[in-house]
């Protein structure tokens, strides 16, 4: 297998398959090499496939308002159905004592002049009959989507392969090889290609990559367990639900570690969404286990009680599937990588999407597309550059 | 979580036959079983309030069986037996997880034996989802533990020695069995014959169920097999036609016949939910039903302490299960120290003999009466082969011609085996459809990477779990 391309990109996932389409459509000859038998193995394939929107905060709700609008097209774009729909979001809270809270995020979204609704009390049922009276307080967005994440991968890989880029499976790059500081080929198992520009997108093992050139990525797997319900008949009106805690473990770091409730530091928090076929994903967990992706009793445990709370009917609710995904979460910030490095040139990161992987994923592509071929991008992404990292280089190298 | 010393999983004769064994050794033995009685599939018992009243009825099997729980019984002070108990998963460590009186306890075992059994081979063909079309395990199930006909006018379509109990059993029960359908030729059977002398007991059974079926006038058909069952809410007609050698329908042979009922009985799948999940190595084995778990001679897997017995180890039957669990748990009993070595290889010698004559006459029954592919082949693009989430064979050939052979692959872009049943039934199809798609064998496309729970259950069963861990109950 000795060839050439302009450009190699590792990792066959979300992220992986979205640079390989828009790197395809700007006429860049694009080879995804890809360990596993198929594309979406990881963690791609292992989310809810929610797009939310209003949990986040800047620089990341820049990244995401563009990433959704990019989603809205995207189908009619690449000629292939990704299930993309507009479903908006609840945030809600089953605790009195968050409503100072809530009211604050209501007013963050409010004073951007966006689409955000209070909702307090009974109000929540009337509107949302499968909620229980334990919910208090919500804050309803109209700009969340969901997506299916199988379909988002291959669509983008489909769409990639039409405009020539190749996609390499069950192979795995061993080496990256540079002379006088500059990329000249990416060696596998089954032979080199040629290349100047290498795009590590191996999500949770992006560090792995990193090594090859004596970088640090500091990314570590985190384990998200995922439960499936059967289908149930599709909610009135919100069909993605998040528990206000959410906000803490998905993005609060310094309050995990104080905090004294195991739930928390399981990282347990509701994100509910429900597909067309009528099943709901109940997720979310965060912990660090390297990589395990096994579920566990005890998370399992608490996502479930935890729904219970919130939609007192998911008692008798049947649970069919329930896994795990390995997200690469940057331990530094938890924010993104998506950038150049200064040595050896050619080689760009983008990973370290932790949970937004497929909120995510078409900005990134885009992004990363007009890095190599323009060496600018058409919105700053100082944020998310790897020279932000002090000891982003090995010692011994 | 509570610690057991050794924990089986299915009370079929494979695991009451270990838990008796085992027992006899004073290890500390806990026998879980599904349903609300043990016996398994074969010696299934009658459901709960029935009674029957001329013990002349009940055929010689349930009698064994009868017998085999009362030799258990005997030590029931010493065992502890887990009735309408249903393992949902094995973590990490052989903890067993399992839904008992609606919550979720754990059992950490220190051996543990699975006697998962195994379930009826679906075969699609259109009409198949109808009401009136069953298969052979859930008509027996029906006849055996309720007493209940599943029709009046039947027909029977499928392979191999079970069809020939269940025509037996419906034919004593007053049903009108229109044909019995052998998709096998039976004509190179004389080939297997001396594999199959010397098991009297088994040959004679099979001779006096043809024999039944004589009596009360049932056609053999061998080489046919069904081709469609027609009806709207329910079947009303079966269309079935001659095959060749690999199961081809015959184009022109069709022949009709009213019906109010189908039952498919192509032979069975070994269950190995639980060895997948516990990360067994798995092996492919058209034979003895597919995949099974990689095993010793004493029925170890690869696993410390993980043991598999029955027909999750190979469609053999109710005879070798018996000898296979005895197997594992003498074998268990050496390893935690309750018999010597010597001790356990003068109780495991005779049964490694019997165990090798038994062997030879199911591989010539599983020789001769093995699945072919040509009905499979010819499944028509509108059948549905993933009933939980209705998806034809058309859209999974849609995929496969665009390059996704991997099982996990079409999984997540047709959704088969997303449903209820996790591809239990349609995982070994589309494995079948892949492999004649793109010539590989069955046993490198794979099967779908199997997740907790092996069943669907209500999720105030996993909220409500007792657990060692502190945890603020909400």
């Amino acid at each position: 297998m000795n060839r050439t391309a302009d450009v190699v990109v590792i990792g066959g996932g979300l992220i992986g398959s979205s640079v390989a389409y828009y790197l395809a459509k700007k006429g860049v000859e694009v080879t995804v090499i890809e360990r596993s038998e198929g594309l979406c193995f990881g963690a791609s394939g292992a989310n809810q496939g929610g797009c939310p929107f209003q949990i986040f905060t800047s620089p990341l709700l820049e990244l995401v308002n563009e990433s959704l609008k990019l989603y809205k097209d995207l189908s009619e774009e690449i000629g292939y159905d990704l299930e993309y729909q507009n479903s908006g979001s609840l945030i809600c809270s089953v605790d009195e004592e968050q409503y100072p809270a809530m009211e604050r995020h209501y007013q963050i979204f409010r004073k951007k002049g966006l689409n955000v609704r209070l909702i307090e009390g009974e109000e929540i049922q009337e509107l949302e009959p499968s909620l229980g009276k334990d919910v208090v307080v919500g804050v309803e967005e109209q700009y969340s989507g969901i997506v299916n994440p199988f379909k988002v991968t291959y669509g983008f890989a489909r769409a990639a392969r039409k405009m020539g880029a190749e996609f390499i499976l069950s192979t795995e790059v061993k080496n990256i090889e540079t002379n006088k500081g500059k990329i000249t080929s990416a060696a596998t198992d089954r032979g080199k290609i040629e290349t100047n520009f290498v795009v590590n997108a191996a999500g949770a093992w992006s560090p792995d990559i990193g090594k090859m050139l004596g970088l640090t990525i500091p990314v570590r797997p985190q384990r998200g367990q995922i439960i499936v319900t059967e289908s149930v008949p599709l909610n009135k009106r919100w069909r993605y639900i998040f528990d206000a805690d959410y906000l803490t473990t998905a993005f609060n770091a310094e309050k995990i570690a104080k905090s004294k409730d195991p739930r928390i530091k399981l990282g347990v928090a509701g994100s509910y969404i429900q597909a067309n076929s009528g099943n709901w994903t109940v997720a979310s967990s965060r912990d660090f286990t390297g990589y395990n992706n096994k579920v566990t009793m005890q998370t399992l445990s608490y996502m479930a009680a935890r729904i219970i709370k919130f939609m007192p009917e998911f008692a008798d609710v049947k649970f069919i599937r329930a896994f795990a995904g390995l997200r690469p979460f940057c331990y530094v910030d938890g924010l993104p990588i998506l950038s150049k490095v200064d040595n050896p040139s050619g080689f760009i990161i983008a990973t370290g999407h932790a949970g937004e992987g497929v909120t995510l994923a078409p900005i990134t592509g885009k992004l990363i597309s007009e890095l190599i071929t323009e060496n600018r991008t058409s919105i700053p992404i100082d944020a998310f550059a790897f020279s932000r990292f002090k000891d982003n280089r090995d010692n011994n190298s | 979580m509570r610690e057991v010393e050794l924990a089986i999983i299915g009370g079929g004769p494979a695991g009451i036959c270990a838990a008796i064994e085992a027992v006899k050794c004073n290890v500390q033995v806990t026998l879980i079983e599904e349903n609300s009685r043990l016996g398994g599939q074969f010696y299934r018992r009658l459901a709960d309030g029935f009674a029957i009243v001329n013990q002349r009825q009940l055929d010689k099997y349930y009698v064994q069986g009868t017998k085999l729980i009362a030799e258990l019984e005997q030590y029931r002070r010493k065992i502890e037996l887990m009735e309408n108990a249903l393992v949902w998963g094995i973590f990490p460590d052989k903890e067993v997880v399992l839904l008992r009186d609606g919550k979720t306890e754990i059992l950490k075992a220190q051996r543990l034996i699975l006697a998962e059994g195994a379930y009826d081979r679906p075969v699609p063909f259109p009409g198949w989802t109808l009401p009136g079309v069953l298969t052979a395990g859930a008509a027996l199930r029906m006849v055996k533990t309720e007493k209940v006909l599943p029709g009046e006018r039947i027909l029977l379509a499928g392979s191999g020695p079970l069809q020939l109990l269940l025509a037996a059993h419906l034919v004593r029960a007053g049903a009108k069995v229109v044909a019995m359908l052998e998709a096998s030729p039976l004509n190179n059977s004389w080939k297997h014959l001396p594999h199959l002398l010397g098991q009297w007991e088994l040959l004679k059974d099979g001779l006096d169920y043809l024999w039944e079926l004589r009596k009360a006038k049932v056609p053999l058909l061998r080489s046919h097999a069904i081709v469609e069952a027609k009806g709207e809410e329910q079947v009303y007609q079966a269309i079935y036609a001659k095959v060749d050698s690999d199961w081809q329908i015959v184009p022109g042979t069709e022949k009709n016949v009213e019906v109010d009922t189908i039952i498919t009985g192509y032979g069975l799948i070994p269950s190995g939910r639980l060895s997948r999940l516990c990360g067994c190595r798995q092996k492919w084995d058209p034979y003895l039903g597919g995949w099974i778990p990689e095993r010793g001679e004493y029925m170890e897997t690869a696993l410390p302490g993980i043991f598999t017995a029955g027909d999750c180890n190979g469609i053999e039957g109710a005879a070798v299960a018996a000898e296979e669990g005895r197997l594992a748990a003498i074998k268990i009993c050496q390893e935690l120290g309750h018999i010597t070595p010597e001790e356990a290889s003068r109780r495991c010698s005779p049964i490694f003999k019997k165990l090798r004559g038994l062997r030879r006459f199911e591989s010539a029954l599983n020789n001769i009466f093995a699945i072919r592919r040509g009905l499979l082949a010819q499944i028509p693009d509108e059948v549905i082969i993933c009933r939980c989430e209705e998806v034809t064979a058309g859209e999974i050939r849609r995929v496969i011609a665009e390059g996704m052979t991997n099982i996990n692959e079409i999984k997540a872009l047709t959704r088969t085996g997303m449903g209820p049943c996790q591809g239990r039934m349609c995982a070994p199809i589309i494995a079948e459809m892949v492999s004649i798609k793109t010539n590989r064998p069955v046993g490198e496309v794979g099967f779908s990477t199997p997740r907790p729970p092996i069943k669907p259950i209500p999720l105030v069963g996993v909220a409500r779990y007792k657990s060692s861990w502190e945890r603020k109950v909400e």
